[in-house]
């Protein structure tokens, strides 16, 4: 028996010592307790019913099912428990259990416990702090050191011990993010007045980061390198990263990224002429290129001469908006059942910011050339998730299960719509994809070396109120509308209507969580650290300390940033931070 | 409670603590399950989906499965005349192992002991998938998704590479075609992937030399001093990093340095090895119903009998030639056999040789082959231009514009035969897979002859994009985006075995040619939920054998490896009824 | 009591909790290698820098700007302009990473490079000139450390260096320059 109570005790002592750390949660009434009848009778249930396979839930308390997440106190149809019950109809899973129903009295008997638990009044808080970290200081760089760091990073090269600059850091007249952040300044577009740098070095310097920025938008997978022959000449194939790039060097507020209206007109200077195209396999497919033509070339008679004009040569010394564009008379909706259309094409005109540019659409639609979208199977969710993925840093799904329960559509003959575990994703993804529904993507010419666009129908239709269509033949001629369903890192709930691309990135730049995207790619960058970001409030008690101490510095970096939205201070307040200049930036 | 049993357990909780150290010592002693350090996989992926009907997309399974011949989807000739346009295709089946195969399994292919072994014997270790729907249509995009499945993540290459740190990212063996390939999709946390192009002469010195020019400078003083100074940053993590790769570097070096000749000698060997196959499965083959008889090319002034499109569009002039198309070219060769006496594969010995030798010495974790199509097949040509088309009556006559029209080239067969007439394309097709069976066959026989846990431990990835649809008349075929096929080679498949569901005839109004007859079209899948497989479902069984995560996880496996033998996960193969609600109402992602 | 054993099970983790960070060695790219390099033992040296350095961006990282590039054929020439932009492999390389780890055949290719270039004197007295020695110049403490400037930054990497090179008795100024030249530790930030 002493040896019974000394274990016990010795077990409850290693439970409390073991006991994660920062975790903090309270009920904010009284506790529940498991000596109520409802606990009991529910409780004999899932004994009986659900622990055969689940056998952790025969110890679950009222706390655990709550903390879980299976159950949502007073509301059975948002418990994740309820809802994966069959026969429970309320548009979940329910698949459980996997061979036989639970009875009406048994559902009931859950349904009640669930729902009784709301005149208790207990809401679970949890206390998000960021801890900071101490770092050694023998681990600590020089000021000189951290901007000799800084400076390779932002030119691609050393600085010149005896140069002006590296003798004001030496000497304490400045600091490195200063100094760096002097590099930047003098490296904007159209700038005449060097005190640090040149011109050679500010070329350096703007290319160095738009190699990073080309790197972020990284996927030019167009989807059929064949037909980008030509296409890449005619716009730029790095569109979304010019837009970044503007945004940096001609001081724009970061929010332009996607805010601006304007399609970018890369201004070049080349001292040689360029005689080759930007994609070539080789000699024989470059003297077919020397021929441009329009049309079908499958019928006689329907093709027509065409002289594209080429994109400039050179570095790169400014951008702006462009103010015309190159359009053609014809063109073709696929190279195989052809269709042409001679209603005219603009051929490298963008929606509306980076994620509306010509080449970010046609890298991320996802579709078929000549596809339409129906508002159900084909839609350019793909270009969703990317947008996501690019401008928020978020993997799907990025809202709860219980948030998409609501749009399960049971009835729907698309099966990912009706499960909830589907729809967890496409809940955000499919409505957002509204935005572009009117894109489709086209060809000038059938031959297979061709250029790839995206025209946008023009709006014919009037809209629908159905966020969801199983088939719409119509969807793409209706207004751009959609909804922008989403949860922030900091565990909010956004659940917006948008009518345009315009709209959808309003949506977006007023977040934090957009420009925590940008610190963490920025600080990714400088310190070769990549910071995850999902929903932190649901996992806080989950996640290690250094975890916590990034996610924590990046959000104020982002704060940051979104107050002054001025990427070039954003890059000199990581240059600031005490892990930059730790010699293996922290050692974490 | 009895208290010894008490005691007993109380005793085995205080050891909960301790897992962590125990899990350590049950993997060093080899007791762990986790082998993915030794998996190797090799995606040999032949790009522009060239037919696979005649090989290995198992069109009817058993007896009892469904089958419409489909007149433009031959296996052989039932017979061929002394003239153009006298030919009859057939479809044929040959059993192997408890399945249908197609006719061409019942042949012999080339050895490189020079002798012949039957084609059947490749099946031995063959697990087929087969009725995959990519959804998206085109090349460039689906090669790519072989390889990265979900647009923007990590690959399933990178991902292993990720797990296993081998000495050489994944190889990535261009091939002729350097554009919109599998190998360009490759995506690691970790890893980057070692780039050989086609023009490298040699392809294991190009990989070796950094090691054996590092080795020809004697430099012990100084490489002395230079691990002297890691060594004195050991303790941070890039100095735990950088010690490591010093230790891998002699590591590699000495191997290297050690084995270079043998192995520099086993690819030079395995290179002529291969080329040999190739040769013998292409050049001056002897195939009954298909090059054991003369097969005539066209010949002009030629006599057709008018001809009408259902709709009543009379034929063009390729629509009556087609037959004999290799895209803008007609084949005008007295014997059609003749243009393989020069055909080649380019690039094909190389790669393979070199797949041999890195999986042997472990010089990798994984392999991407892109492999060309049939090239330089030397024939009387002329173009279809260059071809008059008059009627008379019923008849219509065709004649070369002028006698100087006609050139001896060396045509490449465009695999993604749009523009390729049946005729071509079935003996070009046909070669060609009989090239690969071989090659593959000899890459999986030195791999058991090396040793049987390498053999046990590799999974071949045989597949194209997608397969064809045929068109509704001779003048080529089209993308069969909606059925794909990946064939799989490993001493982990203990049998062959043919998984995936088809349609017997599909009637979807968005296919190329609705009730063309059996082609691969994908059919629903009970166990994946009445839905078709897509091929997020195999790259999660891929992973899965290989003991790395899946770039799609949300897709089920329709295989895994269980007991160190791949199991199928779904239901035996159907060829089901195309029925009205089955219509392609548009594709899914 | 077994159930509460169990239960301990269950409800303890003596884990950490999970990681949601990841850190990569941050290396410098492929143009600061080539950079550095050219710099050090002069633009003699292009052609070597090129086959080995800039022709491997999968090793290096840095992607290309092939919009900077003005060909003349559509053979690579080291004459067109911007050349250094080019895409090497294919034009997908210009979302290639803008760094990447260190890795075993990257420090090696490296090591090829310097024992290539520093195989011809002119080199040697190019990189020695950059820090006003010649071939003659005793090899001590204080003119190592000079040396080492060339490539580190760090004051506590050149130290480093410099010492192990006294020590270790290196009688050759070739064999200096190549111990800091084939070190990767200049090549992480």
């Amino acid at each position: 028996m002493k040896i019974k109570i000394l274990l016990s005790l010795f077990l409850i002592c290693i439970s409390l010592l073991s006991f994660k750390s920062g975790k903090k949660y309270y009920l904010l009434n009284e506790y529940i307790t498991e000596s109520s009848q409802e606990f009991q009778n529910f409780h004999r249930v899932i004994n009986l019913r659900c622990a055969n396979c689940h056998s952790d839930y025969t110890f679950y308390t009222e706390e655990d099912w709550i903390e879980q997440k299976f159950i949502v106190p007073g509301n059975p149809y948002d418990s994740k428990l309820f809802s994966s019950l069959r026969s429970s109809h309320t548009g979940g899973d329910e698949d459980m259990p996997p061979f036989l129903a639970l009875s009406e009295v048994e559902l009931e008997t859950i349904k009640k416990y669930i729902s009784g638990l709301k005149s208790k009044g207990t809401i679970l808080e949890i206390d998000i702090s960021f801890p900071k970290i101490d770092f050694p200081s023998t681990e600590k760089l020089s000021e000189t050191e951290v901007f000799e760091r800084c400076f390779i990073q932002l030119t691609g090269e050393r600085i010149a011990q005896n140069s002006k600059l590296f003798r004001e850091v030496e000497n304490g007249t400045t600091t490195p993010a200063k100094a760096c952040y002097q590099i930047l300044k003098e490296a904007k577009f159209k700038n005449r007045d060097f005190n640090y740098s040149n011109e050679s070095l500010s070329i350096k310097t703007r290319d160095q980061l738009h190699r990073f920025h080309t790197s972020w938008i990284k996927d030019y997978a167009y989807y059929r390198s064949g037909s980008t022959y030509l296409s890449h000449d005619i716009f730029p194939m790095d569109e979304a990263a010019l837009h970044l790039t503007n945004v940096l060097w001609n001081g724009k507020h970061y929010s332009e990224l996607l805010n601006s209206k304007d399609t970018l007109r890369p201004i070049r200077s080349a001292r040689s002429k360029n005689k080759i195209h930007l994609f070539f396999e080789g000699r024989e497919d470059f003297n077919k290129l020397k021929k441009s033509v329009l049309g079908n070339e499958n019928i006689k008679g329907k093709t027509f001469p065409w002289n594209p004009k080429w994109l400039p040569r050179g570095h790169l010394v400014n951008i702006e908006a462009k103010k015309s564009f190159q359009s053609v008379q014809y063109y073709v909706n696929r190279d195989t059942n052809v269709t042409m259309y001679n209603d005219g094409l603009i051929l490298d005109k963008g929606l509306h910011g980076a994620n509306g540019s010509q080449s970010y659409i046609l890298n991320n639609i996802g579709r078929d050339p000549g596809e339409k979208s129906n508002g159900g199977l084909v839609i350019p969710r793909t270009w969703a998730k990317k947008v996501l993925q690019d401008f928020m840093c978020r993997k799907l799904p990025v809202i709860k299960v219980e948030d998409a329960l609501s749009y399960v559509q049971k009835n729907s003959t698309i099966k990912f719509r009706a499960k909830s575990s589907c729809m967890q994703c496409h809940t955000t993804i499919d409505p957002m994809s509204g935005a572009i529904r009117h894109s489709q993507v086209v060809y000038t010419n059938t031959t297979g070396r061709t250029s790839i666009h995206v025209k946008f129908h023009k709006e014919t239709m009037r809209s629908l109120n159905d966020l969801f269509p199983d088939r719409d033949d119509k969807f793409y001629l209706r207004p751009t509308k959609g909804r922008f369903i989403y949860r922030t890192i900091m565990g909010k709930l956004i659940n917006k209507e948008f009518s345009s691309l315009e709209d959808l990135n309003k949506i977006i730049t007023s977040t934090d969580d957009y420009y925590t995207c940008a610190a963490s790619k920025y600080f990714y960058y400088m310190t070769g650290i990549s910071v995850e970001l999902e929903n932190i409030k649901q996992s806080y008690g989950d996640i290690d300390d250094n975890s916590k101490y990034l996610i924590g510095e990046v959000i104020a970096l982002g704060k940051k940033l979104k107050a002054h939205g001025d990427v070039k201070q954003l890059i000199r307040d990581i240059i600031k931070m005490e892990i930059y200049k730790q010699d293996n930036f922290g050692d974490l | 409670m009895k208290r010894r049993y008490f005691l007993a357990m109380a005793g085995a909780s205080l050891l909960y603590p301790f897992r962590g150290i125990l899990e350590n010592t049950y993997r060093s002693l080899g007791l762990s399950n986790d082998q993915s350090s030794s998996k190797k996989y090799i995606l040999i992926n032949v790009i522009e989906a060239p037919a696979r009907w005649m090989f290995d997309t198992i069109l009817k399974p058993t007896n009892a499965h469904g089958f419409v011949q489909g007149k433009l989807i031959p296996t052989h000739f039932k017979k061929t005349g002394s003239a153009p346009f006298d030919f009859e295709y057939d479809y044929g089946f040959h059993e192997v192992n408890g399945y249908q195969f197609p006719y061409m399994w019942q042949f012999d292919i080339p050895t490189a002991d020079g002798k012949t072994t039957p084609l059947s014997n490749l099946a031995e270790n063959m697990f087929i998938v087969r009725g995959c729907d990519m959804v998206l249509d085109g090349h460039e995009i689906n090669n790519r998704r072989l390889e990265a499945p979900s647009i923007g993540s990590h690959s399933i290459s990178g991902l292993h590479d990720a797990n296993t740190s081998p000495l050489f990212g994944c190889l990535s063996l261009e091939g002729a075609r350097e554009a919109g390939t599998a190998a360009q999709a490759y995506s690691s946390p970790s890893t980057n992937r070692t780039i050989i192009k086609d023009s490298t002469e040699n392809y294991i010195e190009y990989l070796l030399r950094p090691f054996i020019e590092r080795a020809s400078v004697n430099s012990t003083i100084v490489d002395k001093a230079i691990s002297e100074a890691l060594t004195s940053n050991k303790d941070s993590h890039i100095g735990k990093k950088l010690n490591s790769n010093e230790q891998s570097k002699k590591r590699a070096a000495n191997i290297i340095n050690q084995h270079h000749q043998v192995i520099t000698r086993e690819y030079n060997d395995n290179v002529k090895k291969y080329q040999d196959l190739i040769n013998r499965s292409i050049q001056r083959t002897n195939i009954l119903g298909l090059t054991d008889k003369r097969v005539p090319g066209l010949k002009f002034p030629l006599e057709l009998k008018k001809k009408f499109h259902q709709s009543g569009k009379a034929f063009e002039k390729v629509d009556y030639l087609g037959a004999y198309k290799e895209i803008d070219y007609l084949v005008l060769a007295d014997d059609v056999r003749t243009m393989f006496d020069t055909a080649e594969i380019k690039g094909l010995a190389k790669q393979m040789a070199l797949a041999e030798v890195s999986l042997k010495y472990d010089l990798t974790s994984s392999i991407n082959i892109n492999v060309d199509c049939l090239r330089n097949m030397k024939t009387k040509t002329t173009k279809l231009e260059h071809i008059s088309m008059t009627h008379e009556g019923d008849v219509v006559h065709f004649k070369l514009k002028s006698s100087d029209v006609v050139e001896n080239l060396g045509l490449r067969h465009n695999a993604d035969s749009h523009k390729c007439g049946s005729l071509t394309s079935l003996l070009c097709d046909t070669l060609f897979w009989r090239a690969m069976a071989s090659c593959t066959y000899e890459l999986t026989r030195s791999l058991k002859v090396a040793s049987t846990e390498l053999w046990n431990n590799s999974l071949i990835h045989l597949t194209t994009e997608f397969e064809r649809e045929p068109g509704d008349i001779d003048k080529g075929s089209h993308h069969g985006f909606t059925g794909h096929t990946s064939t799989f080679l490993s001493g982990a498949v203990k049998k062959t075995e043919v998984i995936g569901n088809i349609y017997t005839l599909s009637h979807d109004p968005t296919d190329v040619s609705p009730g063309c007859g059996t082609w691969g079209k994908a059919a629903d899948v009970k166990s994946l939920g009445n839905r078709k497989m897509v091929y997020g479902n195999i790259s999660s069984s891929i992973s899965n054998f290989l003991g790395c995560e899946t770039p799609l996880p949300h897709e089920k496996k329709v295989f895994k490896l269980k007991n160190g033998k791949i199991t199928s996960l779904i239901e035996a193969p159907e060829n089901k009824e195309f029925m009205e609600k089955n219509l392609k109402t548009e594709k899914a992602v | 009591m077994t159930y509460a054993i169990l239960l301990f099970f269950s409800i303890t983790d003596f884990s950490m909790g999970k990681s949601l960070f990841k850190s990569s060695t941050r290396t410098a790219d492929k143009f600061y290698v080539y950079r550095t390099l050219e710099k050090v033992f002069g633009e003699s040296n292009k052609s070597i820098l090129v086959k080995n350095i800039l022709n491997s961006p999968e090793l290096f990282g840095g992607g290309c700007l092939p919009y900077n590039v003005s060909m003349k054929s559509e053979k690579f020439d080291l004459s067109d302009e911007n050349f250094e932009d080019r895409c090497f492999n294919n034009i997908t390389e210009i979302g290639s990473p803008a760094f990447v780890e260190m890795s075993v055949i990257r420090q090696v290719k490296t090591e090829n490079t310097c024992n290539e270039i520093l195989k011809d004197t002119k080199n040697i007295r190019h990189a020695l000139a950059l820090v006003s020695l010649s071939e003659s110049s005793p090899i001590d403490l204080k003119s190592v450390k000079r040396t080492t400037n060339l490539f580190f930054y760090k004051k506590k990497q050149r130290e480093t260096y410099s010492k192990i090179i006294v020590n270790n008795q290196i009688k050759t100024w070739r064999d200096v320059l190549l111990v800091l030249c084939k070190s990767p530790e200049w090549q992480i930030l």
